[in-house]
């Protein structure tokens, strides 16, 4: 029994001997390339040890970098918030100052409004005044074209009048003469002549032609459509009548050969001469 | 005195067998811990 023991035991022993000599000569075999393995992966791990120092510094030199940034970042906060307090201050003045302004300009639009329309209404009165003017102008025109005509009208009548004077002058100078005559003849040229008056007034009608008042305005004149042809004399009365009403009497002042001047007598007046009138030497 | 057999049997060649095996995996071994500056026992 022992030796069978014993005999296993060699065996074990051998093999065991065997197993540990094969991992021997295999670890001699493998470990250089395992060593350069190692050498290369501690290679790697010092470059990457190195990469991380890196890194570090990198990241740390980076963090001074971002807080510095981050401190002038926040200094230019400030100063930007304060600014920006500084233009919410000033928009805030600026809106002030729009909100006036907005009403200055509504107040100027309602003023321009109000001068539009006052300017619309000097326009229309303009247009009524050139229109006035205008006609104004084309009655000046009118009125100085009857200024003319009335000039050479009064050239007219001063010629007349000159000529009417030539032959006053001339009348007066005949009448001198009679007057010397009937003075030589023992005739005083003063003398009222009356002429024949008929004994029996015949009945004559005529018209009251026009009337007028003297210089005074004291008496009315009368001028009748019959004259000396027609019998009339002067100091004649006649009596003035329309229809059936009774006016008045007038004597006769100056009498010519169709027509006569008649004086109305105040006293007898019962209404206001026309013209037209009816004019009789009796009723 | 008894007599003993002293004939070697073949498990005294597998002995030595083993043994040689185990110096020879120690020598590999020593060769190794050489390439890593091992100089041995002090």
């Amino acid at each position: 029994m022992n030796n069978v023991v014993g005999k296993m035991l060699i065996v074990m022993q051998l093999v065991f001997s065997i197993l540990f000599m094969c991992f021997a000569g295999a670890v001699y075999t493998f470990q250089g390339a395992w060593r350069n393995k190692a050498v290369a992966l501690q290679s790697q791990l010092d470059g990457a040890n190195k990469q991380v120092e890196d890194a570090n510094t990198a990241r740390d030199r980076e963090t001074k970098q971002l807080n510095a940034d981050l401190d002038a970042a926040r200094t230019d906060r400030d100063a930007v918030r304060a600014q920006l307090e500084k233009a919410v201050t000033q928009a805030q003045t600026n809106q002030q100052l729009l909100a006036a302004a907005s009403q200055e300009r509504d107040k100027a639009l309602a003023d321009g409004e109000i001068a539009t329309a006052e300017a619309a209404a000097r326009v229309v009165e303009t247009t009524a005044v050139v229109k006035e003017r205008e006609s104004l102008r084309k009655r000046i025109t009118d009125l100085i074209k009857e200024i003319q005509n009335t000039e050479d009208q009064l050239l007219d009548s001063n010629g007349k009048l000159a000529s009417a004077v030539e032959m006053e002058e001339q009348y007066l100078g005949k009448i001198g003469h009679l007057n010397d005559l009937l003075r030589l003849n023992e005739i005083d040229p003063g003398q009222q002549l009356v002429g024949i008056i008929p004994a029996e007034i015949e009945k004559v009608d005529g018209f009251v032609d026009g009337t007028t008042r003297n210089q005074a305005r004291t008496q009315e004149l009368i001028q009748i459509t019959i004259g000396s042809d027609d019998k009339i004399y002067k100091d004649m009365v006649l009596t003035v009548y329309r229809k059936d009403d009774y006016i008045c009497q007038a004597r006769v002042v100056k009498v010519y050969p169709d027509t006569a001047i008649c004086m109305v007598e105040e006293k007898t007046r019962n209404g206001n001469v026309q013209r037209g009138d009816n004019v009789t030497t009796k009723l | 005195m008894s007599q003993q057999n002293s004939d070697p049997t073949i498990y005294d060649g597998l002995m030595f067998v083993s043994l040689a095996a185990v110096i020879i995996g120690i020598v590999f071994l020593v060769m190794s811990l050489g390439q890593y500056g091992w100089s041995g026992p002090s």
